[in-house]
């Protein structure tokens, strides 16, 4: 496989890497939206933010249409349906959204119910008597008014909205499997190219590091520039401002995920740093020990066979002139020694 | 390898390449995302006029009288880029459950003594919902299946009629296009009707 500090190594384990750290995002970014997306608790929170917009447009269309095609005052109906009626209509939005119903109230009985009953009490309230002609005005007005309602309620694109649809399906979990599939598949190879273990969990845990950036950066990115609010999946403005919320809110959970897969990514960096260190640390310090015993072994040979006059002049200056040699090499030998290559000896 | 080299590594793998990488992604996604929401196929204006269509959908048989049409069959494409429209017409299908606009009976050919037309659509996305948005000067084509294409003009917009009243707007020249809305008045289903009538274009 090559030196362990070859480039070329270095690279593919590097790609390797950056495969195992998209995958990793592209799981966990699936299923965590994923499974948000599926709460229709979290939905209604966002869509009710919306009741303003939507009672606004349906009084406002109430307004335009019936002024001009009923004999009640628009007052009339705005007050038998209202805000309550509305936080309903996006409580059955948000199901629809998430288990893919189109809305239509052009046949609710219940609303039909409401604006009759908000006609007669207006009746009631003004004395006016409700004799059968009236009783018919008031009916034909109430279907109409609830057509009204329709056209600013009522949305059929509310079945196919495509972040709910792909939640509801098990796309997140088969793209989740696919990922981890493709994520076993890359540690072996980096357990292959790597003959030490730690070099291996730093390509893992810089994985995770990556993995975390793209989930922290990538939906900050998204936000800072507005993204969400490019989505038009339904007619409805109201909806569409609960649905650019809903995203919004899934993308900072994403951002967050983002930061606990890179804090993860971080501690196991150091965790992998700190034991690298204490190996190579306790390496030199053998190979001090080593060399301090060589030279004392060596001086003391190099005394002895002084002492003994063994050594002519020239062999004496020899040997000093080696022993300086040996202390200026030692550093760059230590340099090439790896933890591994250590070990095997 | 020393301590200072290990070290230098690790701040490759722990922060270059992440942060590297990271933008890399970040500038693909500055260049990629518009486009592919505007490629997702439900997130555009849903009141866009449907221009094209396939007639072979439908049950066709060639005609010069409307006479000589029965249930279901195809009478053209009525379409408006004013109001978002694009539905198939077939002949006297009010009654069918089916996405489509019906060709009353008493309608007569443009073609042939400047009959006037009543089409009658239900309050769908795929009908006549967009009716709902119709202004006055509006513009409506009818393409006639193997005769011409006739554009008429919105001049009147009214609420709330029964089936009879709508009638009484049937003229030369003139398309009525009905939109029916529920009537809870009465358990037959009956409905009232949105009326916008057009007049021919010459």
């Amino acid at each position: 496989m090559g030196d362990i500090n070859s480039k070329g190594k270095k690279t593919i384990c590097s790609f390797v890497a950056i495969i195992i750290a998209s995958c990793i995002a592209l799981s966990v970014s699936g299923i965590v939206a994923g499974g948000v997306l599926k709460s229709q608790q979290f939905v209604e929170k966002r869509m009710l933010k919306c009741d303003t917009i939507l009672l606004d447009e349906l009084n406002n269309k109430t307004e335009e249409i019936m002024s001009a095609n009923s004999t009640f005052p628009v007052k009339a109906f705005t007050d038998a349906v209202g805000a309550a009626h509305v936080n309903t209509v996006l409580k059955q939005v948000s199901g629809n959204l998430i288990y893919g119903y189109k809305t239509d109230f052009s046949k609710s009985e219940y609303l039909y119910s409401y604006y009759k009953t908000g006609l007669t009490s207006y009746c009631n309230r003004n004395s006016i008597a409700i004799d059968p002609y009236m009783e018919d005005m008031i009916s034909r007005d109430s279907s109409l008014a609830v057509d009204v309602f329709n056209q600013v309620c009522g949305d059929e694109s509310t079945n196919f909205v495509i972040p709910f649809q792909e939640a509801q399906s098990s796309d997140p979990v088969v793209a989740a499997f696919v990922c981890w599939a493709i994520i076993i598949v890359c540690v072996l190879i980096l357990r292959k190219l790597n003959y030490g273990d730690y070099f291996m969990y730093s390509y893992i845990a810089m994985s995770f590091i990556i993995a975390g950036a793209l989930m922290i950066i990538l939906p900050l990115f998204a936000l800072i520039m507005d993204y969400p609010s490019l989505f038009n999946f339904t007619d409805v403005e109201a909806y569409n401002v609960g649905i650019k919320y809903c995203i919004e809110d899934v993308l900072k959970i994403l951002a967050g995920t983002g930061g606990i897969l890179a804090l993860i990514g971080i501690v196991s960096m150091n965790v992998v740093y700190n034991r690298y260190c204490n190996i190579v640390s306790d390496i030199q310090t053998e190979m001090d020990i080593a060399e301090k015993l060589r030279k004392e072994y060596m001086q003391e040979q190099f005394n002895y066979e002084m002492e003994n006059g063994l050594l002519s002049e020239d062999e004496t200056k020899l040997k000093k002139a080696n022993q300086l040699f040996m202390n200026d090499i030692e550093e760059d030998d230590l340099d090439d020694i790896e933890p591994e290559h250590y070990k095997k000896k | 390898m020393n301590l200072k080299n290990i070290k230098d590594n690790f701040i490759i793998f722990g922060l270059v390449v992440p942060l590297v990488f990271s933008l890399i992604v970040v500038v693909i996604a500055y260049f990629a995302v518009p486009p592919f929401i505007d490629w997702l196929p439900n997130n555009k204006d849903k009141t866009q006029a449907v221009l094209e269509f396939d007639k072979n959908d439908y049950y066709q048989i060639s005609y010069d009288n409307f006479s000589e049409l029965s249930l279901n069959n195809f009478v053209g494409w009525l379409s408006s880029d004013d109001l978002g429209l694009g539905c198939a017409v077939t002949f006297d299908s009010e009654k069918e459950n089916t996405n489509v606009a019906s060709l009353s009976p008493l309608s007569r050919e443009p073609w042939i003594n400047n009959g006037g037309i009543i089409v009658t659509g239900k309050n769908t996305d795929k009908t006549f919902r967009n009716l709902h948005k119709a202004k006055i000067e509006d513009k409506v084509t009818i393409n006639f299946n193997g005769h011409e294409a006739y554009t008429y003009e919105v001049v009147e917009i009214t609420n709330k009629e029964n089936r009879e009243e709508t009638y009484r707007h049937y003229a030369n020249d003139t398309l009525v296009m009905c939109m029916r809305i529920n009537d809870f008045r009465n358990l037959k289903q009956d409905y009232l009707y949105k009326v916008v009538v057009a007049k021919l274009v010459r």
